[in-house]
């Protein structure tokens, strides 16, 4: 499995390419928004998009979705999704992924964190060192618990890979972040 | 890139090196120095590993995990490391002048009389790391987060530290000069 990471000036977002190296099925994780480098990472390693996976809807993170539909087939998946909605706590198979979701809610009443092997995809619930933000305190609280009861299941070396700013590991946020305690 | 293969022994939490069914604990025997010898390093595991005054300039270090690793004296000069874990390693005298690091975990590692001098250091998270005697002047640490670490007799002069993180951070004689601090998150 490789996991690419693309960063968008337009909303500072992280982009995920996670690529399959036999089948060269590949998932996308938020496409905040879609230029030439991130075509081109697509194509120089041959990848065929099987599915776009949205940590949560808000533009930041989806706006790249319009220029890659046209582009590339696949399909969209999301937490209420109409047509193809995450279930939380399943198992999501797609190519040679196996998927695991879990609904965290705290910064979009959508914010679903994704487990792919020992990486998982947070979105806006967590940055480096720092809680996502929240509307409330009471939401925050909410994400923190949401947080500390999928790291407390997970082995501490899982690494964690936000929507935003540089990677982290569990054991590291356990021992860092503040705002989880 | 990320090869999360587990050591066989059971009982064991780590994960496998790139060249062998075992960690590097249980499985003391490789000859490592094929695979160091290559200019691109990819999906290496190395995690536990003592490695001392290699020499990495020029190769590019891609997807790799070297968590609880010690480095004495190795040079990373014009290294280009791309996603990987260093979390919780100790950096003694090592050189990363002219660096490009993207994406590169090194939270709760100490650094000792290291150089970063000239490079592109973005996206990188130093959480809870502790650096003394470093210097990364004239570097772009733009995004990398130092959130609780503690830096002592360190420069980060005419450095671009747009969106870098300084929360909770312990500065001790650490200089920003001709760097734009007030950009900081």
């Amino acid at each position: 499995m490789r996991i690419h990471q693309h960063f968008s000036v337009v909303g500072f977002c992280n982009t995920y390419v996670i690529g399959d190296n036999a089948t060269k099925d590949a998932l996308l994780i938020d496409p905040g928004h879609a230029d030439i480098e991130l075509i081109r990472l697509l194509e120089q390693h041959g990848y065929t998009i099987k599915a776009v996976l949205l940590t949560h809807r808000h533009s930041g993170h989806t706006e790249g979705l319009g220029l890659l539909k046209k582009l590339y087939d696949f399909t969209t998946y999301a937490y209420e999704d109409p047509r193809h909605p995450i279930i939380p706590d399943e198992i999501l198979t797609i190519g040679p992924f196996e998927i695991f979701s879990y609904l965290v809610g705290g910064h979009s009443r959508d914010s679903v964190v994704y487990k792919i092997k020992d990486a998982l995809f947070v979105g806006d619930a967590l940055r480096a060192a720092a809680l996502g933000k929240t509307h409330t305190h009471r939401l925050a609280e909410h994400l923190k618990d949401e947080l500390n009861r999928i790291f407390s299941s997970l082995d501490p070396q899982t690494l964690i890979f936000p929507g935003h700013g540089p990677p982290s590991t569990i054991q590291s946020e356990l021992l860092f972040n503040q705002s989880l305690r | 890139m990320y090869s999360f293969t587990r050591c066989k022994v059971s009982s064991c939490p780590r994960y496998a090196t790139h060249i062998s069914e075992y960690c590097l604990a249980h499985d003391p025997r490789q000859d490592l120095a094929p695979t160091l010898s290559f200019p691109v390093l990819d999906s290496t595991s190395l995690s536990n590993w003592n490695c001392t005054e290699e020499d990495f300039s020029g190769k590019r270090i891609l997807g790799s995990l070297f968590s609880y690793s010690t480095f004495h004296g190795v040079s990373f000069v014009k290294t280009t490391i791309l996603n990987s874990n260093f979390s919780f390693c100790l950096f003694e005298e090592c050189v990363f002048d002219e660096s490009t690091i993207r994406y590169v975990i090194f939270s709760g590692s100490t650094f000792t009389q290291c150089m970063f001098m000239n490079s592109s250091i973005t996206h990188t998270n130093f959480n809870g790391s502790v650096m003394r005697d470093c210097d990364a002047s004239g570097s772009d640490l733009y995004y990398s987060s130092f959130a609780h670490a503690h830096i002592h007799n360190t420069k980060m002069e005419d450095c671009n530290v747009r969106k870098a993180d300084f929360r909770h951070t312990l500065q001790d004689n650490l200089s920003f000069r001709w760097s734009n601090y007030r950009e900081v998150l």
